[in-house]
């Protein structure tokens, strides 16, 4: 037990301690699931993921925490209201802000900075994390190393793992590491399918300050950090940061105008546990934590919520009094089971959690599934690692595959076997969420085919993720699918497999995981987001200047070059074009455009690239044919194709030989090729004529 | 005020889950203080209504850390602190009852009560049913001064933890001898104040094992080596093996249950075997706080398990959610396996532990979350 006297001079002597908690997800991770809770209340081992969060920082001696809520801000409200720690004998004040419009953690930090309701060191956390770590002791390490190092404006906690360890997830960050000082010189977390992707630049430069450096790929991000007062206003400042680490601390790092540093704080020494509840696999990860004991003393013995009373039994059976087991069920390993609830006979539950009152009939094997509260899972059945949300039904002879999200109040079955990787949802809920959202047709088209597919007293469709302003939609669906499918089943599945030595092992499970996230996804992602703001430049009529900044902001926090830019934006300012008053409209959007077009294009090879993107682009439609050549002239009179490049360009593609659209191409540039090369002539007789006067 | 009391009795129940405070006699100190705080804060008017009082309370702070069975001891001593110094304040006043009625009318509700003997009217009969046996559940009549006994009675108790350790290792001369072994493991406060203060006079060895996890060992072993004494640490496989050789074994506990069974630090239990096999006596040195009148039903959620990261590296990526990895941080131990107790009060077998229950209990205090 630490000393407590010294700490509390600490607290006395400074400011208060703050914390600010983010309770909201911006994902749809969790999905159906989240549809009506929040994902920091949903129960992790039947307890609100919530209570982990606020257990950890009541240890911490926090005074103050501002909670900052999006979606489902009043349910959030109105647990907190009802919970122990908005009573007078809670350890700390709680305050929350409601910001519906937030998106994105960049947006609450913007928020926070807007507010100026800090003015000291702060603790930024999420609303799920789960930790036994003594925060006080990262607090102090941040506070020493202020002392020395006035730029440190962030420490982030990080745990070793293996790579391919449960509790990691996805995260895919390389540190780079000054051994001696815990600095982090560089985060390289790049999207997948990108070129740097696979390498990590190290400039020359980290070399002259730092005489060793460390590449770490072991570092579990706890996604605990403690920020200076600095980390909103450069929030506000560089408007464009969305992701904490992927674009602020990328963006900081590599900024050439800030020197602020950023640290970690591994807590292996402390053999402390930190995790944060990020998606289904982390979920199911966390949860065997928590029964395994890893997070001791937060294990459900330990009754966080008030009325619980969780008796620990041998090999980890968590049970409340008031459970009726039926002589012959067996409770096998790692089931943390709650109060009223009942199982059959030849029911076997092991590496689970039952919720509250859940009916669980006879022959039923349930292993590595989550049952939220009141769930009824009738004779004969199986559900293998899903989750099954509130109230939920599964009829008789019925089987959950792997990977499967039931949302809450689903009817299921009977007879019926849910493939693996399914996402259910009810037809209310499904039929909400689409009267919410602009498109509804997609969602009635699965109401009628789902109707009977799920069973005859069924009322599950499958849940279709609700897109904002994703244009690829269906692409983040499917690799969001196979991000949980590959969690819950598949990757363990591959891990389980490697019989190897562990340095190989770990780099072929690398190398699933690319293969099994595909290697498109990430990189639309971006592109989406290049494509919003275009968008939203054309329709807002925002200015050059403010368009680029936000371009460049993109490129650099996802580590982009200029073609993936103008490989998206040259077709967009192209589609502006109206084929059927083609000059003037061309003038027009060249005039509005073509200096973003032109600050895009640097070199050399940048030009040729341009008009490679100009020709497929028009390759794509006939009716695009007519605008290639006043395109190209249009890039040549605004100077940013020059003449050199664009011969070069036209000589070197028709040396190959061309086919179809692009011999066309081609074909409908001769004349300006002729054109261009009819005013050389006459420039080398000019010269010649200049010469010989 | 009755804002303030629900406050500390909160604050204790967080410190307890969270662990903030461990270790038994800690525990029993800030639990018996705020008992006493309850009882000199809260407004009540009988003795029966401060039991329910205390009960109501103490079962909020058992409910926080269950199988931490001191805060219960501590529950229950001063409920049976309560009960004993009103019957015998009440005693005092029957003795000269005729004056007592005579000069106050008495609390009419509590004498008009149905189901109370009426002692007013069969006064004369009153000595023979004045048999503290036959009225069990008579805690509503006030007595004078009850509050400031009842908490001076506390005070003492307060002060009789507070002095336990040296109320113990006192008794450490008559159990200690010249140039004997001693062995013990891990760390208890009482046992190291115990061969401390044997050390002043006597020459002896000591053999610690280390108690792999924890390590607690090698903190006993530092705490005597400073004061002295000639100390061995040495690792848990060897105890058998170094048993042979040893006069006693002196250990610590963090509870005493009713059949003399212990719950204590993991590793005690081989230790005990081991002593078994060569006959080598065990003393256990514990405060009479440390015993419990439960009995050891359900022997298996006695045991405390820890988190397994000393015993597993968390790092072992794959390798964790293969294997199921058990750390107990404490765990019951037979009582057949015991031969002595010395508590503050003396030396006593573990046969005699049923005196020393119901000197110190109430019987009906022994279940106090009913469930």
């Amino acid at each position: 037990m630490p000393p407590k006297k010294p700490k509390q001079q600490n607290i006395e002597a400074e400011e208060k301690l703050s914390v600010v908690m983010i309770a909201d997800s911006f994902d749809q991770q969790m999905m159906p699931l989240t549809q009506t809770t929040p994902r920091c209340l949903l129960p992790l081992c039947n307890v609100p993921l919530i209570e982990y969060t606020f257990e950890l920082l009541a240890i911490a001696g926090i005074e103050e925490i501002f909670i900052f809520c999006c979606i489902h801000a009043q349910k959030i409200k109105d647990y907190i209201a009802q919970s122990k720690w908005s009573k007078s004998h809670s350890p700390f004040e709680v305050r929350i802000i409601v910001t519906q419009e937030a998106m994105s953690v960049g947006d609450v930090l913007r928020e926070l900075d807007g507010k100026s309701l800090i003015r000291n060191d702060f603790i930024l956390i999420y609303g799920d994390v789960v930790s036994n770590m003594n925060l006080a002791k990262a607090l102090e390490a941040h506070k020493a190393r202020r002392a020395i190092d006035k730029n440190a404006i962030m420490t982030m906690v990080v745990k070793e793992t293996s790579p391919n360890h449960r509790t990691r997830g996805h995260q895919e960050a390389v540190y780079v590491i000054d051994d001696s000082t815990q600095q982090c010189i560089h985060y390289h977390a790049p999207r997948r399918g990108t070129d740097s992707y696979r390498t990590v630049p190290l400039s020359v430069e980290f070399f002259e300050k730092h005489p060793q450096l460390q590449l770490r790929y072991d570092l579990m991000d706890c996604q605990i950090d403690i920020c200076s007062v600095e980390v909103p206003a450069l929030f506000t400042e560089n408007f464009d940061y969305q992701d904490l680490r992927r674009d602020f601390v990328t963006g900081i790092l590599g900024s050439e105008v800030l020197d602020s540093t950023f640290y970690i704080y591994p807590i292996a020494d402390q053999h402390a546990y930190a995790a944060r509840v990020q998606g289904g696999q982390l979920y199911d990860a966390v949860s065997r934590d928590v029964m395994a004991r890893w997070t001791f003393p937060l294990v459900p013995e330990s009754n966080l919520q008030e009325g619980d009373a969780y008796v620990h039994k041998r090999d980890h059976v968590y049970q409340e009094p008031g459970v009726k087991l039926a002589r012959t069920s067996n409770l096998e390993r790692n089931v943390v089971i709650g109060r009223g609830s009942s199982v059959g006979d030849h029911s076997i539950i092991s590496n689970s959690v039952i919720g509250r009152d859940c009916q669980i009939g006879d022959h039923v094997t349930i292993q590595g599934a989550y049952l939220l509260d009141g769930t009824t899972v009738a004779a004969h059945c199986t559900v293998e690692r899903s989750i099954l949300g509130h109230q939920t039904t599964v009829h008789s002879h019925s089987q959950i595959g792997k990977g499967c999200i039931v949302g809450d109040g689903v009817v299921v079955g009977p007879g019926i076997r849910v493939p693996d990787h399914t996402r259910l949802t009810t037809k209310a809920a499904a039929a909400a969420a689409a009267d919410s959202d602009w498109n509804d047709s997609d969602a009635e088209d699965n109401t009628v085919v789902d109707s009977s597919r799920w069973g005859a007293e069924s009322n599950a469709v499958i849940w279709v993720p609700s897109d904002e302003d994703d244009d690829d939609a269906e692409a983040i669906y499917q690799s969001q699918v196979n991000a949980l499918a590959a969690d819950l089943g598949q990757i363990r599945m591959d891990d389980q497999d490697i019989d190897d030595s562990a340095s190989e092992a770990s780099l072929d499970s690398l190398e699933d995981m690319d293969d099994v996230g595909g290697s498109g996804d990430e990189y639309d992602h971006f592109g989406s987001e290049v494509a919003d703001t275009i968008d939203r430049a054309f329709s807002e009529g925002h200015a050059i200047a403010d368009t680029l900044l936000e371009l460049k902001g993109l490129r650099f926090a996802n580590n982009k070059n200029n073609h993936d830019i103008r490989i998206i934006i040259l077709p967009k300012i192209l589609d502006q074009v109206d084929l059927s008053h083609l000059m003037p409209s061309l003038a027009a959007a060249f005039q509005r455009w073509g200096e973003l077009i032109a600050s895009v294009v640097n070199s050399d090879q940048d030009q040729a690239d341009t008009l490679s993107i100009v020709k497929d682009f028009c390759l794509v439609d006939r009716a695009r044919v007519d605008l290639f050549l006043p395109c190209v002239k249009r890039l040549y009179d605004a100077d940013i194709v020059e003449e050199d490049m664009l011969l070069q360009w036209h000589q070197a593609a028709v040396a190959e030989k061309l086919t179809g659209g692009e011999l066309l191409l081609h074909q409908k540039l001769q004349p300006l090729i002729n054109w261009l090369l009819e005013a050389e002539e006459e420039d080398d007789d000019d010269s010649e004529d200049e010469d010989s006067d | 005020m009755v804002k303030d009391v629900n406050f500390l009795v909160e604050d204790l129940v967080a410190k307890l889950k969270r662990r903030q405070i461990t270790g038994s006699y800690t525990i029993a100190l800030e639990t018996a203080k705020l008992l006493r705080q309850i009882i000199s804060v809260t407004r009540w008017s009988t003795a029966g209504a401060l039991i329910d009082r205390i009960k109501q309370e103490g079962c909020r702070l058992v409910a926080a850390q269950p199988k931490d069975v001191v805060v219960a001891n501590i529950v229950r001593r001063v409920l049976h602190i309560i009960r004993e110094v009103y019957t015998e304040n009440r005693d005092a006043v029957d003795e000269d009852d005729g004056t007592i009625l005579a000069a106050a009318p008495v609390a009419p509700q509590a004498l008009l009560q149905p189901q109370q003997p009426s002692f007013s009217i069969h006064s004369s009969m009153f000595p023979l049913l004045g048999d503290h046996a036959d009225l069990p559940a008579d805690y509503t009549r006030p007595v004078h001064n009850l509050k400031s006994e009842i908490i001076q009675e506390i005070q003492e108790y307060i002060e009789e933890l507070e002095n336990m350790y040296s109320n113990v290792s006192s008794q450490a001369m008559d159990h200690i001898h010249s140039n004997e072994v001693i062995m013990t493991c891990g760390y208890s406060k009482t046992v190291e104040s115990f061969l401390k203060f044997a050390a002043k006079k006597r020459k002896f060895k000591v053999i610690v094992a280390e108690c792999a996890p924890t390590f607690q060992g090698h903190q006993t072993a530092l705490a005597l080596t400073a004061a002295g004494i000639d100390t061995t640490v040495i690792p848990d496989a060897s105890v058998f093996a170094m048993m042979a050789r040893v006069n006693k074994v002196i250990l610590g506990t963090s509870a005493i249950l009713a059949n003399g069974g212990l719950i204590a630090l993991s590793g005690t239990q081989t230790m005990v075997e081991a002593a078994k096999h060569h006959s080598i006596p065990v003393i256990v040195c514990a405060g009479l706080f440390k015993l419990s009148p439960v009995f050891p039903f359900d022997e298996e959620s006695l045991s405390t398990e820890v988190s397994p990261d000393s015993v597993l590296d968390f790092t072992k990526g794959h390798f964790i959610s293969e294997v199921e990895v058990i750390n107990p941080f404490s765990s019951y131990v037979d009582p057949s396996f015991i031969d002595l107790f010395i508590t503050n009060l003396g030396g006593h077998p573990p046969s005699y532990l049923y005196r020393l229950l119901n000197e110190n209990y109430d019987a009906e205090d022994t279940y106090l979350l009913k469930s």
